[in-house]
């Protein structure tokens, strides 16, 4: 298990990419149990580890989803994507987009910093 | 007593039925070793056996006991992992065909501190396909197929520790470990019928287990009852200098419950339990989406607590659940896995959306991320102030019995969906039961959970053991299983 240093440092290199931005809408259709109502749920795509229902897929991928997904065939030859593939990730990638703009719509911007941090030496954190 | 009555025993009456010289481990671990080995195929729910490994532990756990020597209350008792957590004789696949022939040559914390407390490893259960990390929309998620419920093998057990969910279930283990980031631990107990424990983040050690987020992953047990949850958390918690993130938290309450639960279930009612009073937050809205069987369900369980509860409504402190929880395991996953997704082997999952949902973690903001962790911090106090007014908070489960497994999850049940407790549960650190509270359509499971505050797993498995002493409904045995 890493330590908060090597944490820190993976999740930088993980994240050292590009910016993106966009929507993806959860539209839940009447049930035909349950009380009714359609209730639009904003769900990205970077689902956790239990299910949960998918969004409805939206109309198309966005013009910049199109183009992180085709940086991404270009840069990944070992991948092998196919052009049928790269629109599949093109739309994972729109979907996920409304991670970015949740985040840049919050009005609260003073929050606490993270409570990980980058220590000097190896060893016990406290 | 029939194979039967005994494989569906709560962990404290095997306890004693070894102690009393009524069976040996012997004897039990062939008893669920030949039920793991001839129902396990059937739920899609068993990995690899470990037959060699058992028979060892069982006659080292028999002539301990010959000898006087006592490991404690899992002493001779037969368990089974989720094959994410590594253990030697056996490959540890993840779930994940990229990883089918991964060997590891040491146990996990978790499976050694099992095997020093004198428990039998039966084998390596299912799970989905790298946890679920690289997304699924199918319970047909892994190598192994899509594992079923017990209770119908028409529905899926749930994800991702599947197969601990479904062998308890269906009393081939006695017990199981499993494993969450965000759910895992809790959906396949709410879809089998069973009770699991989700720790509080740090409370047991991951060292030797699949990582898929460092700050969400989380080691927990899978029982029959709530008390059983409480020890193996006993023997699988504490600190492990393999794993930084774990810690010591002395809980006398927890250590001094964990010794008089060990005796069988059922024995005192709850009105003669010198119970507290606890304050329940009952979530608000989290009935308004569900299968009218689950909230049905979740009331009667409320009342039959009766007054040894006080309910008052709350809301969940107002962040972006989704966002977070989207950019926290986008992004650790992508650092974990960014090999089998560069070099296209992530392409070979079983399910097709795993296959290309991995790429497009590699886009996702540094900078949503870091504000995602800062939210995580927001979050934690609010639940601080939250858990001044309450001592638990309680919702169902999930909204619905299991799902069918011939549908993609975007076909299910229309008209449910889930509240944000779990995600805001797992991003908060907290701890959470899941408790089966009565069966629904298709006579499939429901469940209730309660979340608390850190480190008060004990707090709420007295209280899940409160509520199972009066309905016991942790007897009831899925057909399929009874055979």
């Amino acid at each position: 298990m890493p330590s908060r240093r090597v944490f820190l440092k993976n999740a930088a290199v993980a994240a050292a990419a590009l910016s993106t931005s966009a929507i993806a809408a959860a539209q839940l259709a009447q049930g035909e149990t349950a009380a009714a109502a359609t209730s639009p749920k904003a769900t990205p795509r970077a689902v956790p580890a239990a299910p949960r229902p998918s969004p409805t897929p939206s109309p198309g991928p966005s013009k910049l989803a199109r183009e992180l997904a085709g940086s991404l065939q270009r840069d990944l030859p070992a991948a092998h994507l196919s052009d049928s593939m790269t629109e599949k990730i093109a739309s994972d990638i729109n979907d996920n987009l409304v991670i970015n703009k949740t985040f840049r719509n919050q009005k609260n911007r003073a929050l606490p910093p993270p409570d990980f941090m980058f220590v000097a030496e190896e060893g016990e954190q406290a | 007593m029939s194979d039967v009555d005994i494989a569906f025993k709560p962990i404290a009456e095997l306890a004693a039925m070894l102690r009393a010289k009524q069976i040996s481990s012997l004897e039990l671990t062939q008893l669920y070793m030949a039920r793991l080995q001839r129902l396990g195929p059937k739920l899609n729910a068993l990995v690899t056996p470990m037959p060699e490994r058992a028979l060892r532990e069982a006659k080292a756990a028999d002539k301990d006991l010959s000898q006087g020597v006592d490991r404690g209350p899992l002493h001779g008792i037969p368990y089974g992992v989720k094959d994410l957590l590594a253990a030697q004789g056996a490959p540890t696949t993840w779930g994940a065909t990229p990883y089918r022939h991964q060997y590891f040559d040491y146990d996990a914390t978790a499976v050694q501190r099992l095997a020093n407390g004198g428990a039998v490893l039966l084998g390596k259960l299912a799970m989905i396909e790298l946890a679920g990390g690289m997304n699924y929309n199918q319970a047909d998620a892994s190598f192994t197929g899509p594992c079923k419920t017990p209770w119908s093998l028409q529905h899926w057990s749930g994800g991702s520790s599947s197969g601990s969910g479904s062998c308890v279930s269906a009393g081939l283990v006695a017990f199981a470990l499993g494993s969450e980031t965000s759910g895992s631990i809790l959906n396949p107990s709410s879809y089998c019928g069973v009770t699991g424990l989700r720790p509080t983040y740090g409370r047991v050690s991951r060292f030797g287990a699949m990582p898929l987020s460092w700050t969400l992953d989380k080691v927990g047990p899978i029982c029959r009852t709530a008390a059983d949850t409480l020890t193996v958390l006993g023997v699988i918690a504490g600190r492990d200098p393999k794993d930084k993130t774990s810690v010591d938290v002395p809980s006398a309450r927890l250590w001094r419950l964990t010794r008089t639960i060990t005796r069988a279930p059922g024995r005192a009612s709850a009105s003669q339990v010198d119970a507290p009073r606890w304050r329940l937050g009952l979530l608000k809205g989290s009935t308004k989406k569900t299968q009218p069987e689950v909230k049905r369900n979740l009331e009667q369980a409320l009342h039959t607590l009766g007054n040894q509860v006080t309910i008052e409504t709350v809301e969940l402190p107002n962040v972006p659940y989704d966002a977070m929880i989207g950019a926290i395991i986008a992004g650790e996953a992508a650092s974990i896995f960014r090999e089998l997704i560069e070099d296209g082997r992530v392409q070979t999952l079983t399910d097709p959306a795993g296959r290309h949902g991995g790429y497009s973690y590699l886009v996702i903001n540094a900078v949503d991320y870091i504000d995602a962790m800062r939210q995580r911090v927001v979050l934690r106090q609010q639940f601080q102030k939250l858990f001044q007014k309450v001592d638990a908070i309680v919702a169902p489960t999930f909204a619905t019995v299991a799902y069918p497994i011939d549908l993609t999850f975007d076909k299910v049940y229309p008209g449910t969906a889930e509240t944000n407790l779990v995600e805001a549960g797992n991003l908060a650190g907290l701890p959470a039961i899941s408790i089966p509270s009565g069966f629904g359509l298709h006579h499939l499971p429901t469940a209730m959970t309660f979340v608390g505050p850190p480190f008060s797993e004990a707090d709420l498995v007295e209280l899940g053991r409160l509520y199972q002493e009066q309905t016991r409904l942790y007897t009831r045995r899925p057909p399929f299983a009874t055979v």
